[in-house]
Order: C-alpha cells, then sequence, then structure tokens
C-alpha cells in the first residue's frame, strides 16, 4: 500500500530551540553545501600516504578537510585536499529543511531533524596560502 | 577559531532526503497533526497529507553538492599524523558527511481528491450488486483502502466521499446511485419529521432507528443500512465538532429541483412558474424550505428566451471556444448569471468572469441583467 | 609479500562549478520516494 505516515516525535526537540543561532542543530547535524562537486576516491588507495582514509563503524571514511566557522561574522573558511581555500558563509534557509529518513525494511519514514541554517560555499576554490 | 575536521563516507547513505518545511507544514507540524506521504500507486504522484490539507510533492533537484554531516567521536582515527597548515588550531570536533543531497522535496498546497472512476454503483438492491461484482473483475477496494490510495487527507476524504455519494456495502467502497439516493433522501425525511428529530441537529443512529421504524424485520432485504444512512445524511449536512449532523436545507433544496428539471424538463420545455410548483411538490409533505431557482443554474437553459429545459454541463465541449459557440447554438442571448456555472471552469487563469466571456464573446448591459451573446 | 609499494596521494579536491541551477522541478512517484 502505498502510504507511509511521518515518524516525528523527535519533534519537540527539533521546534524548542528555535532562534538559537547554531549551524550544527541541538541534534549534531549540519548542512555543507558547495557550489561543485567534491572529488575523492571511491575506494581507499593501497598505501594511504597522508593518513586520510580510516573506519568508522565498519565504513570507509575519508578525511577531506578542514573547517573554520567565526560565529560572529558569519564567515567559513574550508580546506580542501591539500591545496585547496574556500571562502564561504553561514545563511540562514528561507524555509527550514526537514531531513527525512526513508526506512526499506519497515516502510516507515522518520523526521530526523529540521535544518535552519547551512554553510554554503559559492566562490572558486582559492590555493592555500 | 576552533577547527573541525571534516570526514566524509566514501559510499553516502541514500535513504535520506531533505523536504523543505514551508509555513504551511511547519504550522501542521507544530500543531501536531500526523503526516502522511500517499500516492495511487507505485508510478502515481506522491501527495503529502496532514490531518486536514494535501500537498502535492515535488522534486527541485539543484547543482550544487549538498553535505548533511554529523558530529561524531573516535578513539579509532589516527589523529596523531594530521598535518596542520600554519596557523590552524588543532581540531576540536569531527563531522563526518553521511548524505549528500542533490535535491529537495517541495510541498505545494492542493486540494484533496477522490478518484471515484473506476467504483461500483449500488443502486439498492444488494443481490443485482453482487452478481455485478461476480461479473467483472475490475479492482475492489474497502472504503479504508481507497483513502489510502487517493490524494486527500482524512478529513477532506471524511466530508467529500459522502459528497460524492460514497458508501461501503458488503465491505466494499462503491458509489450510490443517484435515484437510490433520491429514494433514501425522501424516506428520511419523513421518517425524521415522523419522528420529531431536529434537522439542526441530527444523530446518525437515530436517523438510522427513524428510517428502520416501519422496515420488516429479517423477513426482506432492508437496502437502508447504516452506511447507507450516513453517506446520504452526510452528503446533505455538516458535521459540528460533537458529530452531530445539522441538515443543509438549500442543499436538499437544490436536489429536489434538478430531481424536478430532469423529470419534467428533460423531453420538453416548461414554464418557469409551472416548474415551481411541480419542483414544490415534490417535497415531502410538511417539509419546509425555500425554493431558490438561482441554486439550479447550470442545470438549466431557456431555448426561446423564456421556458426552461434541462441540461446538463457533461454534454459541453472542453476547450472553451467550442464550449461558447455549444451553448449559443442552444441558446442565441444568455442571461450571464446563467451562463456561468457553464463557463467558469475554463477561466483558469481566474480573470473577472464579465472580462473572460468577452473573450468568445458579446456582452450586453440591459438594466440590472448582462446579457451574452455571440459574435 | 615484501614489495613495498611507493605511497600515494590521494586526490581530493572541489571541481568548482560555474553557475548554479535549481529550474528542474517535478511531481515524485511512489518509487521516486524510496530510491
Amino acid at each position: 500500500m502505498p502510504v507511509a505516515e511521518v515518524n516525528v516525535s523527535k519533534l519537540r526537540a527539533l521546534f524548542q530551540n528555535d532562534g538559537n543561532v547554531t549551524v550544527t542543530t541541538p541534534l549534531g547535524n549540519t548542512l555543507l553545501e558547495i557550489q561543485g562537486d567534491l572529488e575523492f576516491p571511491l575506494v581507499p588507495p593501497a598505501n594511504d600516504a597522508d593518513n586520510k582514509f580510516s573506519i568508522y563503524n565498519n565504513e570507509d571514511i575519508v578525511r577531506f578537510g578542514l573547517l573554520q566557522v567565526d560565529s560572529d561574522s558569519k564567515k567559513a573558511t574550508m580546506l580542501v585536499g591539500e591545496k585547496q581555500r574556500l571562502l564561504g558563509s553561514v545563511v540562514k534557509l528561507d524555509s527550514p529543511l526537514g531531513l527525512l529518513k526513508f526506512d526499506h525494511l519497515t516502510g516507515s519514514v522518520d523526521l530526523q531533524d529540521v535544518i535552519r541554517y547551512k554553510i554554503i560555499f559559492k566562490d572558486r576554490p582559492l590555493p592555500i596560502m | 577559531m576552533p577547527t573541525a575536521n571534516l570526514y566524509s563516507k566514501l559510499q553516502t547513505d541514500e535513504d535520506y532526503k531533505l523536504l523543505v518545511l514551508n509555513g504551511e507544514l511547519l504550522a501542521a507540524l507544530e500543531g501536531n497533526s500526523k503526516l502522511k506521504f500517499k500516492a495511487p500507486g507505485l508510478e502515481g504522484s506522491v501527495v503529502l497529507c496532514s490531518n486536514d490539507k494535501t500537498w502535492l510533492l515535488r522534486q527541485k533537484n539543484h547543482s550544487n553538492t549538498a553535505l548533511i554531516m554529523r558530529e561524531f567521536v573516535s578513539n579509532e582515527l589516527g589523529e596523531e599524523k594530521i598535518k596542520l597548515p600554519a596557523g590552524i588550531e588543532e581540531p576540536s570536533v569531527n563531522h563526518l558527511a553521511y548524505t549528500k543531497q542533490g535535491s529537495e522535496l517541495e510541498a505545494r498546497l492542493t486540494i484533496g481528491d477522490i478518484d471515484i472512476s473506476m467504483l461500483p454503483i449500488y443502486s439498492g438492491d444488494n443481490e443485482s450488486f453482487k452478481k455485478s461484482l461476480q461479473q467483472s473483475n475490475g479492482i475492489r477496494w474497502t472504503v479504508e483502502e481507497l483513502e489510502n490510495i487517493s490524494p486527500c487527507s482524512e478529513q477532506e476524504f471524511a466530508v467529500k466521499w459522502p459528497i460524492l455519494g460514497g458508501c461501503n456495502v458488503e465491505g466494499i467502497a462503491c458509489i450510490l446511485s443517484q435515484e437510490f439516493i433520491s429514494k433514501v433522501l425522501h424516506i428520511l425525511l419523513m421518517s425524521c419529521m415522523a419522528e420529531s428529530l431536529n434537522f439542526e441537529s441530527l444523530d446518525v443512529s437515530k436517523v438510522f432507528s427513524a428510517l428502520n421504524k416501519d422496515m420488516g424485520e429479517g423477513e426482506e432485504f432492508n437496502p437502508f443500512s447504516l452506511d447507507v444512512v450516513r453517506t446520504v445524511i452526510g452528503k446533505f449536512s455538516r458535521v459540528n465538532k460533537q458529530g452531530k449532523y445539522a441538515l443543509q436545507v438549500k442543499a436538499v433544496s437544490q436536489w429536489y429541483g434538478i430531481e424536478a428539471l430532469k423529470k419534467f424538463a428533460s423531453c420538453a420545455l416548461i414554464p418557469q412558474e409551472e416548474f415551481m410548483i411541480k419542483w414544490k411538490a415534490l417535497f415531502p409533505p410538511y417539509f419546509r424550505c425555500d425554493l431558490d431557482f438561482a441554486a439550479l443554474r447550470g442545470y438549466f437553459y431557456r431555448p426561446l428566451g423564456t421556458s426552461i429545459q434541462y441540461f446538463s454541463k457533461d454534454a459541453l465541449p472542453d476547450d472553451p471556444r467550442g464550449r461558447f459557440a455549444y451553448l449559443f447554438k442552444l441558446q442565441s442571448t444568455w442571461d450571464l448569471n446563467e451562463m456561468i456555472p457553464y463557463i467558469e471552469q475554463l477561466n483558469t487563469t481566474g480573470v473577472k468572469i464579465d472580462n473572460f466571456v468577452m473573450k468568445y464573446a458579446r456582452r450586453k448591459k440591459q438594466g440590472k441583467l448582462t446579457l451574452v451573446s455571440a459574435r | 609479500d615484501g614489495v613495498s609499494q611507493a605511497p600515494t596521494r590521494a586526490k581530493i579536491w572541489v571541481k568548482y562549478k560555474e553557475g548554479f541551477s535549481d529550474a528542474v522541478r517535478k511531481n515524485v512517484t511512489w518509487k521516486n520516494l524510496w530510491e
């Protein structure tokens, strides 16, 4: 039957912190947006020279960069790989975004978080100085 | 300035989506409404429903990389080997990008809809109903199943279903025939009056027992089931917060008027005054209601300018030019008010109807009347 | 097997896109929703 109720049990927690200017939600999620594609190898290299690849919860992960956010000026700096520096900013979304998780096993949908801000990098990457 | 380590899964999760929470959706969530995704089938368009509203869901693809990141702590990470650029503080937090989003879901408010085109018709005869079900091999739904596949919120469904004549018979969602609705309505009104029930605040179970008082028990088949009563009373009433039904006398009056048009003005013209008398005579004795002739607009025309004849708008062509031509063939000059029900659905841009008709016809003022004729 | 490989540097970078587009909007089927 094509019908699925959205589970909103976390809702109270999602709404109570409205007005609090934090990029990361009270539940620990952050939305990072880049104008372009973030490229990295989809399999860990045989010899990982810079120790970028590791395993977390049985899944391959890669350390792709570093992020600094100045909460006063709403400016953000991101270093990607060894060569790129991106300048971005923290913006409030016109409408909040609901983060939905679709559980294929049970056919249920979970509203996991409400995201009100994003860090966006719209400009061409600069070299690291 | 604190520094964060940014990690990403090599294989990001694909079970996540982002939904734009516009003001209406936020209000529904804050009002503790349930939210449901619904679709009429695997290939049909998905809607999102709260308790009382329906939104059409649309996907907006974009060209940016949107990563959702989560804070995490791990001892397994070999952080001691990280080489930091000059001037960068030691990272104090780790973020892991776990899903990548190339689109957002948007919800646009729409009107809940029930597709009744596939449902069987019930005319009050169970034997022939069962027989016709056996003979056709169409899909049969229960009312609950139908509600689940209808792009319609719960409350919209509850209001619309009886208005469409929708009913549960033998566990199957079906539509009551016009003739059967007329029959049930007539007996129902008489039974309620006989029991002096208050038309402003009817109780379905009391109406049901009033209606069944004179029916033989168990011997003959009784078509006036509780479901049938609920549908017919629901079609002509508004339900208040206490679950009581307030009869809408105007809706009843209009129904009898359309019946009268079909009965007395289908094959031949009838003068309007004579029609009013016939209309009045159709109601159950002592049933008090006003006859508002304007309520029948959209169901009649005046072939020779004065006397009326029944006409259903189902017969009209869909394209505006064809429809206006057809209407002027029926009747060379129309009172705009009597024409509006036949043309208003063509006015998709929502301009003032006076101006809309100018696109296809000539408009003339005559006293208080606006007359419309072919160009 | 004793053969040591030369350390490889993983290529990690942002491939910048000149413009941003979000013009396409389409209805969502039940299949799309669960893709």
